[in-house]
């Protein structure tokens, strides 16, 4: 579905990520793990047309992702749940929502796609009136989730989704992405906690200093030695 | 997400405190229907037109609030659209006999053009005092180009006897009808409140305040920073420049420092903070609460300042949500 081509991104003068390729097959769930600074979000933040290749090519099908304009991507059907959340804080959930169809084409499907985050998730629903800042981290996640899926995604790219909640709370966002990926959305999926991460995909790459330093079945790389000693601390 | 709905289910933060009568905003509203809309017609000359200017600054704080408080762009160079309504509309009717009534569209769309020109270099900042220097310098601009066209603006001798807006048939708008004017400037101020609430539930409006909350979010999922920005600057300057036209038929006499005061600029900044930036009804209470209590503590002399002062550094330390919010909880 997506592939990614031998791309070099930089931050200014510093180069990020070398080289890379990777490849995102249709209705799989695919990870990228590695540790800080590995260059994980910068990959994410490529795709969705944040930060430009300077070399390679990013396709999605037989389309150019990297030539066009970043403010349209989410209309080929990639949407993106950032690290941190990035909600609109002072904004109503409703609101942040909306926002997540604000782009011309969603717009006007915007009311059915707020029933479907609503079904989604009714606890958005008791407090869509809300100031999106004063959630609870759990629910905060689940706004930035339904923000992105109020574009209809084929493709939804998630940055640590696990960071800074409670244990628990992570275990039902990563049953969520799972529930999201067997109606057929495409995950991509960036965690440092390699282990959650590894359970759920299907494919996975491990990222180092911004090449691929380990790619395989999910099942595999549990088993690898490096990816142990590494990655999940054991 | 049945887990998440159970492990918060204890936490129910939200619960809404009590409500007491006059904190219901059908009281607010009504309230303040009675009080704009009857109580002027018991009121001596005087009053009148302190009430004249309130509104006048109301209209101003809104339309600023329209840049910093939905959009979070602290441009503080509003009054330079003020100034530069009043003294189009003014000259337009001096020089060419224009209508006053005419000189209220063009001043504010003479104003809305220069919100353009000067949001073009706002555009590539990001950070907030670049912005403030940036704006404050072009007011400042606008001031010295209108101090020094003696030949056409008299410079600081100012100009007089501006015409009053012209009679309606046997409505007037002259000095000795007070009252007409307030009405005229009342009703101004109910559409500015109209186009504001439309402008904010609406699509721009949810662009706007994204833009506020975060640039590169808002950007990500479709917002063009560009256009809105450009937008918004336009909106807020013509209202402002639609104001300054008022103005200057209704007071009739204009020198640069009265409208192009940097003054001007403190007295809409601290309208706007005391009421409630980010809201409708805030900058409307506020501008009754600076305008009005600068006036009525004239007896004070320059003391009143200080009180001026001291209330300021009281609702920011109290209050940083603004009088509105804090009053009449669920007001826009």
């Amino acid at each position: 579905m997506l592939s990614v081509f031998e791309i070099d991104v930089f931050y200014g003068e510093v180069q990020v990520i070398h080289g890379l390729s990777i490849e995102i097959k249709k209705g799989t769930t695919t990870a990228l793990l590695g540790s800080n600074g590995a260059g994980k979000s910068t990959v994410l933040r490529t795709l969705s047309g944040i930060l430009r290749p300077e070399k390679g090519q990013v396709l999605l099908g037989n389309n150019r992702l990297d030539k066009i304009e970043p403010s349209t991507i989410v209309t080929k059907g990639i949407a993106h749940v950032p690290e941190g959340r990035r909600l609109f804080s002072q904004m109503s959930v409703e609101e942040n929502l909306i926002m997540g169809a604000f782009e011309k084409k969603l717009w006007a499907n915007r009311k059915d796609n707020l029933q479907y985050i609503y079904d989604l998730f009714p606890r958005l629903k008791e407090r869509r009136m809300q100031e999106a800042g004063t959630l609870s981290g759990g629910e905060q996640q689940m706004v930035a989730i339904g923000r992105a899926l109020m574009s209809k995604p084929k493709m939804l790219m998630l940055d640590e989704p696990s960071l800074g909640l409670a244990p628990k709370i992570v275990e039902s966002i990563f049953e969520l992405i799972q529930d999201l990926n067997k109606e057929g959305i495409t995950i991509l999926l960036v965690e440092q906690n390699a282990q959650i991460a590894l359970e759920i995909s299907d494919y996975s790459y491990v990222l180092e200093n911004g090449r691929i330093a380990l790619e395989g079945k999910a099942e595999n790389l549990m088993d690898n030695i490096y990816v142990k000693q590494a990655y999940l601390g054991l | 997400m049945e887990t998440v709905a159970k492990t918060n289910k204890g936490k129910r933060s939200f619960v809404a405190r009590k409500e007491y009568w006059y904190q219901s905003t059908k009281v607010l509203y009504s309230a303040s229907a009675i009080i704009l809309i009857i109580l002027p017609m018991f009121v001596g000359n005087y009053t009148l037109h302190i009430l004249t200017l309130t509104l006048i600054f109301a209209v101003l704080a809104l339309s600023w609030n329209l840049v910093a408080g939905y959009s979070g762009i602290f441009s503080f160079g509003h009054h330079a659209f003020f100034g530069i309504g009043a003294y189009v509309s003014a000259l337009l009717s001096i020089k060419y006999g224009l209508s006053p009534w005419f000189g209220l569209i063009i001043g504010g769309g003479i104003a809305a053009i220069s919100g353009i020109v000067i949001s073009l270099p706002v555009l590539g900042l990001r950070a907030a005092p670049y912005i403030a220097i940036l704006t404050l310098g072009f007011a400042e601009i606008v001031k010295l180009i209108v101090s020094n066209l003696v030949g056409l603006t008299r410079g600081e001798l100012g100009l007089s006897g501006i015409e009053p807006f012209t009679s309606i048939g046997s409505i007037s708008f002259n000095l000795a009808h007070r009252l007409n004017s307030y009405y005229l400037i009342l009703a101004v101020m109910c559409l500015v409140v109209f186009v504001i609430l439309k402008v904010i539930s609406g699509p721009r409006g949810l662009a706007l305040k994204s833009i506020r909350e975060s640039q590169d979010a808002a950007e990500s999922l479709g917002v063009n920073l560009r256009k809105s920005k450009l937008y918004v600057f336009m909106l807020s300057a013509f209202i402002a420049g639609v104001a300054g036209s008022f103005y200057a038929h209704y007071v009739q006499v204009l020198t640069p420092s009265s409208v192009l005061g940097v003054d001007i600029m403190m007295q809409i900044l601290v309208i706007t903070v005391i009421g409630g930036l980010g809201t409708i009804y805030g900058p409307i209470i506020g501008s009754f609460i600076v305008v009005m209590g600068l006036e009525y503590l004239r007896f004070l002399g320059d003391d009143r300042l200080m009180i001026y002062g001291v209330v300021l550094v009281l609702v920011i330390i109290f209050m940083p949500e603004g009088i509105i919010k804090k009053v009449f909880r669920k007001a826009k």
